[in-house]
């Protein structure tokens, strides 16, 4: 039996991975251009966190899991537009280069392609006294990444809800001339929000990698495409897209925890989610088009 | 729906194809000769096993034209759904699920069917690779569902499934690796030119890229195919039949990559190994983005990727470059292939740059 509490601990624990790097993308949905390298941008801030938190610690490792993909994304950004490339393009170059990267550095950095466990990486639960609470308790249970993730994703939130930028970015979305028009540098605008989305993409990355406290190659394993899909799902609004984020943190979570309840093979159990999420992508879909 | 920038993928990078296929050939040149200097300990013996060990002797390059082959079947299928506006990125799992249903049906087909299973394992791999493509096209054709965001679910989900079965209902538990059994060697594709690996896929590659430049450049069907990518609405006004325009492109894609599959285990694997598809669809983006969406160019593009693969893996083990530098500097060619700076803007640039330095 699954019990309710492990249950949402291992959920919440998903969804700080997922939100920040869903509403990232979102982000660059508003300013009209979606980053459709979430998946390779994540696996960027694990490596970052990885590497960085292994040479300077475990402060160096969060503040470059999110500087190195926000400089990754701004740059690329900045090629898909001074360059006329095309953005979808682009991040599918990204997604193909920073695995293939960060495997190549994994030598240099770690001595090995493999896994490399660093003694010290993995977060604590600093509130864990109280996660015997039930239900609730699940909220104070995380490691101190997965709140730092949370707080990110907040304010990545707040800075599209309720600053200029914000605005901005969803101006440009809109009307990219009007914006120039009004004297505001579009590109700009694209640029920051592009960064912005690295930023988050990386510190869900960090929260990943430091709730093992290892560097695991291609430990993304496609949840950047899941947090797109959150954006799509959700409708391509802020709360909309953190409740697409919270199902599947749900569904990935029961995938995890049914592999100690069943005899079912652990593979079976983790395709579910993608199974299920494209039913509701679809039954989503079918939902709009009827309206 | 996907924003309409998207619609625009195949007329990204230089204008013409010889142009982009000239562009990405030297990039991926320069970046050969780049890594083998900057991150080899034995740069002479790396860009000796980049830019002269393929080519070395004959079997050499037929190994490499064999390898091409599932490439630019994949990079075809890739063209098929790009050109219909439907940007699936499911190619990988619909690969992976051609490769263990052919390996299937070749294996366990054998008894029954003798060197007709070869046959059987080509049909399976259609059909599995079109099953996977299935899902996303219904869910295209039904609801209208994006089928970037479907097919890559669909694929992922496979992915951990036949990762499943090779590893365990159908593992050969006599060897470590995790693989199916071996196919007969009867099952197999003929060896046409031994001791090298090239069989007949190469020349299959060929006849159905001629077969998609006639379709989409010479045929009606081809044309509301590329209308449609362009603007579904307008061909619906054109009074072409935009209902199977919605989801055929999608399954056509899934058999073409199931097919890549089925090759991959009738040549050189022999059978179906967990991990085998290898980011094969991903690649497979980037050739078609070399070919410029254009068939006929689709089997220069492969075969630079499949040369950048073999001389990337004969570096990796006659110098100590890292083997991943092949699929970075595929990355990079991608990206340096979506370029088109607009003369202008540089121009520009280079005037504006010494007034900054002079302020």
């Amino acid at each position: 039996m699954i019990h309710l509490s492990a249950l949402l601990l291992d959920a919440i624990a998903f969804l700080a991975v997922l939100a920040p790097a869903a509403i990232g993308g979102l982000a660059t949905e508003y300013a009209g251009s979606l980053n459709i390298a979430l998946e390779g941008l994540m696996l960027a801030g694990a490596f970052s966190y990885m590497a960085f938190g292994a040479a300077f610690g475990t402060v160096a490792g969060f503040i470059a899991a999110m500087l190195v993909p926000s400089a990754i994304a701004y740059v690329s950004d900045l090629f898909s537009r001074k360059a006329n490339a095309d953005s979808f393009v682009v991040g599918l170059g990204v997604n193909m280069l920073v695995p293939a990267a960060a495997s190549m550095l994994s030598k240099y950095v770690f001595g090995s392609k493999g896994v490399a466990a660093v003694a010290g990486l993995q977060s604590g639960r600093p509130f864990a006294g109280a996660a015997s609470i039930p239900v609730v308790g699940a909220l104070f249970g995380q490691r101190s990444s997965d709140y730092l993730a949370f707080g990110v994703a907040i304010m990545v939130a707040l800075v599209l809800a309720r600053t200029p930028l914000g605005t901005r970015a969803k101006a440009a979305g809109m009307n990219r001339d009007a914006l120039t028009m009004a004297g505001i540098d579009s590109g700009g605008v694209r640029g920051a929000v592009y960064a912005l989305s690295g930023l988050a993409c990386g510190i869900s990355g960090a929260a990943l990698a430091s709730s093992v406290g290892a560097w695991v190659p291609n430990m993304s394993a496609g949840r950047g495409w899941i947090a797109l899909v959150a954006v799509y799902l959700g409708g391509k609004r802020l709360g909309g897209t953190f409740a697409a984020s919270a199902l599947f943190a749900l569904l990935l979570s029961l995938a995890t925890r049914a592999q100690a309840i069943t005899e079912a093979p652990a593979e079976l159990l983790l395709s579910l989610p993608y199974f299920l999420t494209a039913v509701v992508v679809v039954l989503g879909s079918s939902r709009s088009k009827r309206k | 729906m996907i924003s309409p920038v998207l619609r625009t993928v195949k007329d990204t990078g230089a204008s013409s194809t010889p142009k982009r296929l000239a562009i990405a050939v030297a990039t991926a040149a320069a970046l050969a000769a780049l890594a083998a200097a900057a991150l080899s300990g034995e740069p002479s013996t790396a860009l000796r096993a980049f830019f002269v060990a393929p080519f070395s002797n004959a079997s050499s390059i037929l190994n490499m034209v064999e390898l091409s082959a599932p490439l630019a079947l994949c990079a075809l299928g890739v063209i098929v759904t790009f050109r219909a506006g439907h940007y699936s990125l499911g190619g990988e799992g619909q690969a992976y699920a051609g490769s263990i249903a052919a390996a299937a049906a070749g294996y366990y087909g054998y008894a029954a069917l003798g060197p007709g299973a070869t046959l059987a394992a080509v049909v399976a791999g259609v059909l599995a690779g079109a099953a996977v493509a299935a899902l996303p096209a219904m869910g295209r054709r039904f609801a209208g569902a994006e089928v970037l965001l479907t097919s890559i679910l669909v694929s992922q989900g496979f992915i951990f499934v036949i990762d499943w079965a090779i590893g365990g209902p159908l593992r050969d538990r006599s060897g470590n690796l995790i693989a199916m059994p071996a196919l007969e060697t009867e099952a197999l594709l003929a060896r046409l030119e031994p001791p090298s690996t090239l069989t007949v896929a190469p020349f299959v590659v060929l006849i159905l890229c001629v077969a998609a430049s006639f379709y989409f450049e010479r045929t009606r069907s081809g044309a509301a195919h590329d209308l449609y990518g362009r603007n579904p609405r307008f061909a619906e006004l054109q009074g072409y039949d935009v209902e199977r325009l919605s989801w055929a492109p999608v399954v056509a894609s899934g058999m073409l990559h199931g097919l890549a599959g089925a090759l991959m285990v009738l040549g050189a694997k022999g059978t179906a190994i967990r991990g085998m598809s290898g980011g094969i669809g991903w690649s497979a983006i980037g050739a078609a983005l070399v070919a410029g969406s254009r068939p006929s160019a689709v089997p220069l593009a492969a075969l630079l990727f499949a040369w950048l693969d073999s001389g990337a893996r004969q570096a990796a083990v006659l110098s100590d470059l890292p083997p991943d530098a092949g699929m970075a500097i595929k990355a990079l060619v991608i990206l340096v292939v979506s370029s088109r700076p607009s003369w202008t803007a540089v121009k520009a640039f280079m005037r504006r740059t010494p007034t900054r330095r002079a302020k």
